[in-house]
């Protein structure tokens, strides 16, 4: 084979491993925090749909950094899912489903009827909650973060989340007593 | 309310699984994230080949403007002497160049 084409052959090889590379690590960023991303997202957004446009659209953007560079890809991806799932919640115009055939946080399908039961009342009483106090409880509950990593996604001060985690879990806890 | 009641109900929310995203999704992000990441680099590719263009062009027209400016000024910038000057600058400017020259001299008879 002339060098030519073999250096040519080689620089493809190298361009195809480099994306390859990148498409994994994205995978692999994927297979770690899709599913906490997805959370957060149907939290704040009340539907599966949105949802999941959202997370299309988070995974996009991260595929144009420089992945390298993220230092917390867990605290990169929470925020800029909640941006954009804010950004989404201030475009949408129509009213959230109160249908409970749109209910989606919780995935029923493997659960008895009592747990079953138990989901469709938390996430009723989830939706009660505004935003900023839902994202807080799935944040805390479900990621395991402490009040100042919480502080610092969602931009505001340690106090503030830690009153807000306490409203809602008064307000919830007070709901499913009922 | 005090801590146990609290981690008790923390406990009692993650006990109920929550909502995954579908299956094909990951790998329509993975298509769709690749597909953008080439589109990219083809766009990177022409714009880099377009400046390098038009860099060379300048570099023409400057190397053209300066050249034709030297030599200009080697034959008197065009301008009428009276008495026969020597000729050494024609001939240093004719070495130099003797198509420009040429095209140079050619303006001069014709203005």
């Amino acid at each position: 084979m002339p060098t030519e084409a073999l250096s040519f052959a080689q620089e493809r090889a190298e361009t195809d491993m480099v994306k390859a590379g990148a498409c994994l690590a994205l995978g692999e960023l994927y297979d770690e925090h899709a599913e906490a991303v997805y959370r957060l997202l149907l939290v704040i957004l009340s539907s599966a749909a949105d949802a999941q446009d959202a997370l299309g659209e988070v995974f996009l953007e991260v595929a144009r950094q420089d992945l390298g560079r993220i230092r917390n890809p867990r605290a990169y991806l929470l925020t800029s899912a909640r941006h954009r799932a804010i950004s989404m919640l201030r475009h949408r115009r129509r009213e959230l489903p109160t249908d409970p055939a749109h209910e989606c946080f919780f995935d029923t399908t493997s659960l008895g009827a009592d747990q079953a039961l138990l989901a469709q009342r938390i996430e009723a009483a989830l939706r009660e909650l505004p935003p900023e106090q839902r994202e807080v409880v799935v944040l805390k509950v479900y990621e395991g973060l402490t009040f100042a990593e919480i502080a610092k996604i969602t931009r505001t001060r340690p106090n503030t989340v830690a009153s807000r985690y306490r409203y809602a879990v008064e307000k919830l806890r007070r709901w499913l007593q009922e | 309310m005090n801590h146990n009641e609290d981690s008790e109900f923390e406990e009692r929310l993650r006990s109920l699984p929550t909502a995954k995203p579908p299956q094909g999704l990951r790998e329509r992000i993975l298509e769709q994230a690749t597909g953008a990441r080439r589109s990219r680099v083809k766009w990177k590719g022409g714009l880099a080949f377009a400046l390098c263009l038009l860099a060379l062009l300048a570099l023409d027209l400057g190397v053209e403007r300066v050249q034709s400016a030297r030599l200009s000024r080697l034959i008197g910038d065009g301008r009428r002497i009276g008495a026969p000057a020597s000729n050494r600058g024609f001939l240093i400017a004719f070495g130099e160049n003797k198509t420009l020259m040429m095209s140079l001299l050619q303006k001069e008879e014709t203005r």
